[in-house]
């Protein structure tokens, strides 16, 4: 009889411990957890040539790659899933969610040449350049690695080899997460909805 | 019996013609129309202005290229279908398709090449190559067209 007790409560207690682990998991990030810190504000120029200062989006989930027009792969990909990831989210949601495309070729791209170039993916996408003394605490605030790829003899015949990874803010501006960038859109909705939560 | 052996693989022929005519799709083959005669007015003259033949260099360089800025999207092959065209809202023109490439002039590719095309993931590439490498990836695209 006492046997039959204690394995009873052996299962009940196996059966809770499983339910509390698939809870955990269920709320758990699909990123990377990054070390919880502030990002160190910064004001930018946007595609519509409009001042953008990350400190002044509080209250919002921010997205956040760095990237170039002229990339050929990693940023057509990611600018890919930023879309089917925006497209997932409820108009309620996107309401606090910020997509923000950062320029590692600052030379090359002009307002003008993000706003065509994002404006393919979608309309919602904040894209951000600057000069180079703008942009470097943003870079090193980040750990942004850019290097210069010359494939061509022109002077601006080049591509960039740079950092690729999806960075996500919480509404408090603290860097919480990392994506790569062939990321599951629907890893990426899970997280901004968790994050959302906060 | 011979006779309908004859229509039959006349019929089998004829429908595999139209299904290498479904693979563009009547939107892109709409939008194509349109860029087809916005090209028309920018080249003018030099719209039907032939290409010349390619060297064994302007191949390989082409290839090179082609490798480093068009593949991700058009495939290794060109076939259109590169780890990054699956992402992609419009789909990647398929470059060894002949009905494809007939759409526009040799000029006019290559003017898409220099340009882009407006409206698609597709960017203009005179900013970053030099005339001769557009012409070298013109060139090596051209060889990539499958006639059957």
């Amino acid at each position: 009889m006492q046997n039959k007790l204690t394995q009873s409560a052996a299962k009940l207690l196996f059966a809770v411990a499983v339910l509390a682990g698939c809870q955990s998991r269920d709320s758990s990030f699909k990123g990377t957890e990054l070390p919880e810190r502030e990002f160190k504000d910064f004001t930018l120029t946007d595609q519509n040539g409009q001042r953008f200062t990350l400190g002044e989006q509080e209250g919002k989930v921010t997205l956040m790659f760095f990237g170039f027009t002229y990339c050929p792969d990693v940023c057509p990909l990611t600018l890919s899933t930023w879309k089917k990831v925006r497209e997932s989210l409820t108009e309620d949601e996107a309401q606090k969610v910020e997509f923000v495309y950062i320029t590692v070729d600052p030379e090359r791209d002009t307002p003008e040449k993000l706003k065509a170039h994002l404006a393919v993916f979608h309309p919602d996408f904040i894209g951000l350049t600057g000069t180079q003394e703008e942009l470097q605490p943003v870079y090193a605030g980040y750990g942004v690695y850019r290097e210069k790829d010359q494939i061509s003899d022109s002077a601006t015949g080049y591509l960039v080899n740079h950092t690729a990874s999806i960075y996500l803010l919480d509404r408090n501006g603290i860097w919480k997460l990392k994506h790569s960038n062939d990321a599951r859109p629907e890893d990426i909705v899970h997280d901004i909805r968790l994050l959302l939560k906060y | 019996m011979a006779v309908r052996q004859l229509i039959l693989l006349f019929l089998l022929v004829a429908s595999g013609c139209r299904q290498e005519e479904k693979t563009v799709d009547p939107g892109q083959e709409q939008r194509f129309a349109l860029l087809r005669e916005h090209l028309k007015r920018q080249l003018g003259d030099k719209y039907e202005a032939p290409v010349p033949a390619a060297s064994p260099d302007q191949l390989k360089r082409g290839g090179e290229l082609f490798a480093k800025v068009c593949a991700a999207c058009h495939g290794g092959r060109g076939e259109g279908k590169g780890h990054v065209a699956t992402a992609l809202a419009g789909t990647p023109t398929n470059l060894t398709s002949p009905h494809e490439a007939s759409f526009f002039s040799e000029q006019a590719r290559l003017y898409i090449i220099r340009k882009g095309m407006p409206g698609t993931a597709m960017m203009g590439w005179e900013d970053v190559l030099t005339e001769q490498d557009i012409l070298a990836i013109y060139l090596y695209i051209r060889s990539l067209i499958q006639y059957e």
